[in-house]
This record gives structure tokens, sequence and C-alpha cells, in this order.
């Protein structure tokens, strides 16, 4: 069967001081595809202002900033990201500190939301509002039928879709942490990744080592860049994280001793000496070129 | 006879297991979030960027001091009690959240792992179709996204996603 030609369109926004591409896919029709991006990118936007609204460390008047000043009622309390009509679930804030608390546990620590005693957050709730971002605002056009695939991504973290029916599916390049200080123009944009990853429904999330110290706290040194692809690009964010923190044994162990983790997370792993390592979902469900 | 009774026994078995299920699947997750529905609601006309703000200045000093559960801060519209939140169930299991709120303040929160049941067995079963159509091939010639470390090269990712939609777009 000869491969359909798609149009896909891809739309920028602005917020938590990064750039958002969200890219829509049709079957040759690139018109439809502007006006669908006319009517969910400004949702999208209001969306992660939202978010930065209630989660970031560094404003003053954020539901985070509060907690850190001992005021958590925002556990209890609905903010801005709450208004959109779901009375009988838990605050956004209650849901990301939930997941924080799961995580940690997950990971045996090496992801830490409460590192030195603060607060933090981010590691969870950046790649949370990508993945609610389209789980709200972008899966609704594939189930109404009015386009065949559509992702989101933010700072190298991807959440993508394609429709049950459509043929299309995503390619992902992974960045090459050795190469980065390259400059773009003089290279094709698909020589300089080191891999690329196909995917229908997957969150895609790149940790790389920290040099502003942040909020991984590292205990070994091994991995210079660690890419994980598994259904929820919350999960996929935390697994990348705890690679890096974690190093390749505790990380392998980690994904191994948990019989969902095993079984639906995938990585790249870049090591520190240049040489690649893939882990794959433990089952047959995955096939490799 | 005997086959009729047994037929009929059958399908009674099976009807209770599927109130059963019901039950877990309807009426058990509402209970739960009754508690929040009714906290937030409870707690809501008490939020807002003017709490934030006037509780930013009174406490702006002792930042480093404050700990999590002793507060210190004029939020305090909230209804003593305990509250119990569910988090969305995931793969993972399910957590629910116990907020404890004395004097108008949260005083305490503590987080269950819930054992998981029926019904994050079929969040799994969703989830399990996605990962049969997945791979990893060497190279490719077309690629829409770019995924890449924020810690170490932010700036390289975005101008090279930012060259990728600019492709995207000017192609028909």
């Amino acid at each position: 069967m000869a491969t359909p030609h798609y149009a896909i369109r891809a739309r920028v926004i602005h917020a938590m001081t990064i750039p958002f591409t969200i890219q829509l896919v049709a079957d040759n029709q690139a018109h439809q595809l502007d006006a669908l991006l006319d009517e969910v990118t400004p949702r999208i936007e209001a969306f992660l202002a939202d978010v930065d609204v209630t989660f970031s460390p560094f404003r003053d008047d954020s539901q985070v900033a509060a907690a850190r000043r001992g005021d958590w009622s925002a556990l209890l309390s609905p903010g801005p990201l709450d208004r959109f009509g779901r009375n009988n679930s838990p605050t956004a804030f209650a849901e990301i500190y939930a997941l924080c608390q799961q995580a940690k546990d997950l990971t045996d620590g090496y992801f830490n939301p409460m590192h030195a005693g603060v607060y933090d957050p981010t590691g969870i709730a950046k790649g949370w509002a990508v993945e609610q971002a389209h789980r709200r605002f972008l899966k609704p056009l594939l189930d109404a039928g009015r386009c065949e695939a559509a992702a989101i991504g933010g700072g190298g973290d991807i959440q993508t879709a394609v429709r049950d029916d459509s043929g299309f599916e995503w390619n992902i390049g992974v960045a090459d942490p050795f190469d980065a200080s390259k400059t773009l123009h003089t290279i094709a944009p698909h020589t300089i990744t080191a891999h690329t990853i196909t995917a229908r429904n997957a969150g895609i999330a790149t940790s790389g080592t920290t040099a502003r110290g942040e909020h991984i706290t590292r205990t070994a040194h091994d991995l210079a860049q660690a890419t994980v692809v598994c259904d929820r690009l919350t999960f996929a964010d935390m697994w990348a994280t705890t690679a890096i923190s974690a190093g390749e044994q505790a990380f392998q162990t980690l994904v191994s001793r948990n019989d969902i983790a095993r079984a639906t997370v995938m990585a790249i792993l870049v090591r520190t000496d240049g040489s690649i390592a893939e882990i794959g979902a433990d089952s047959n469900s995955f096939h490799r070129h | 006879m005997k086959a009729t009774i047994t037929k009929t026994l059958i399908a009674v078995v099976a009807g209770l297991a599927i109130v059963a299920d019901a039950f877990l699947l309807f009426v058990k997750p509402h209970l739960a979030r009754q508690a929040t529905a009714d906290g937030s609601a409870l707690a809501s006309s008490g939020s807002g960027a003017s709490d934030s703000t006037s509780s930013n200045g009174a406490e702006s000093s002792q930042d480093s001091s404050s700990s999590g559960t002793s507060s210190s801060s004029s939020a305090g519209e909230l209804t003593d009690g305990t509250y119990t939140s569910v988090a969305s169930p995931n793969e993972y299991g399910e957590i629910q959240l116990q907020v404890t709120v004395e004097g108008g303040k949260i005083t305490k929160i503590t987080t269950i792992k819930a054992p998981t049941h029926g019904r994050s067995q079929s969040v799994n079963a969703q989830a399990i179709p996605a990962l049969t159509e997945r791979a990893i091939s060497a190279q490719s010639s077309d690629i829409q996204f770019v995924s890449g470390a924020t810690e170490t090269s932010t700036a390289f990712v975005n101008s090279l996603q930012d060259a990728i939609n600019q492709s995207l777009n000017a192609s028909k």
C-alpha cells in the first residue's frame, strides 16, 4: 500500500519561558488544519498560563510559592487550573502533590519533590502540563474525527497521539548531547539526531546532566542523557529524571522490579563515554529496525 | 431440572458480580470524591490571589523557617476536619491524600497508597494498545519533533524544533 501524503501544520506558543509546539496532521487538507489550530491554540495557551500561575516556584503568587511559605490550602481550594468544571476531582495542586509522592515511592526517592526540604514539583508539573494540554484540547479533535494525529511538545518533552484508523506515525529525533554546541544552520536536521523514535500514542521525555544543579540529586554520573518513551509523558518525564539521578544500573533495577514499568518503559541512554544503551519494554510488543 | 437450577444459580452469581463491579466502578470513587468536593466548596470562597498576596507580605521574612505542617498563613477559611481526595488513578496505582484541617489551617498531609483493584486494571488495559505500535529506527529522514534535555540543550532543541516547524508549514 502506498504511503498516503499527510499534511502537517505546526503552531508555537510561548509559556513558562519556553516555546511549545503544537502539530496537527490530516490527509491532504492543510487549510482545515490552520482553522483547527486557530481554534485550539489560544485555549492551550491559556491553560499553560494557568499551569505557570499555579506551579511556578519563581512566582510569589503561585500555589507552590504559598506552600513553600507553609500555606498548603491549595490542596483543598480550587485554583485557576480547576475552573474547567471538574468539581468532584481533587485540585490540580493536590493531584500533582499526590503524583510527586507516587514518583518518590516508585523511584526509591531518586525522584524527590522535597529536595533539601523545599517543595519543588517542577519535575512532575511540566510533563503533566503537556500531557494534560494534549488530553484536554488535542485528543478531543481526534475523537471527533477532525484530524488524524495531534501532538504537543515543549522543552524537548512530547506527547503524541494518532487516531486508531490512521496509518500516521510520529517520528521523534533524539538530540545528541555531545553535538549540542554545533550551529544549527550548517547541519540538516536529521543528521544531528542520535536516534529516531517512531511512536503513535506516547509520551517522550529527555533528561540530561544538570548544569545548574537544580532538583536532580545525582548519585551516579555514568549517563549524559536519558530519553524515556512510555504511554504518558508524566511518567516518561519521571523515569528520565530518575535515570539521570540513579545511573544506569539502579535505573534498570527500578524499572525491572515494577510490572507496569517493565511492560511500558522504553529508554535510550547515552553514556558519558558516548556509547548508547537501549532498554526496551520487556515484551515483544514493539520491534526494532 | 437440575440444569435449570444450575443455570439460574450461575445467572445470580454473575448478576451479583456485576453489581459489585458497578459499585466499585461508580459508587465507591464517587463517595471518596464527595468529601473533596465538599471541602473544595467550603474553601473556595477563601481562595484566590488576594489571600496569597496578603500572606506573602506577612511571611516573606520567615521563608526559611516555615515548614510544611506548621502554617501561620492567613488563608484560614478552611473548615476543620479530615478530607480525603483520590488523585486520578493511573497505571501505577492510586494515591489518596488525607488532609487534616485544624483551627482553619492544614496541619497534616498524609499520602496513602490505595491497593489497586479491577478499576485500575481496566485503565491498564486501555493503555496497552499504544505499546504495540512503537518502534525505534536507527535513522529517519522525516522528523516532526526533537526530544532533548532541558538542562543542557534548550536553545539548541528549540531552534531545531523551530526549523522543523517552519519546514512543515512551508510544505503543501
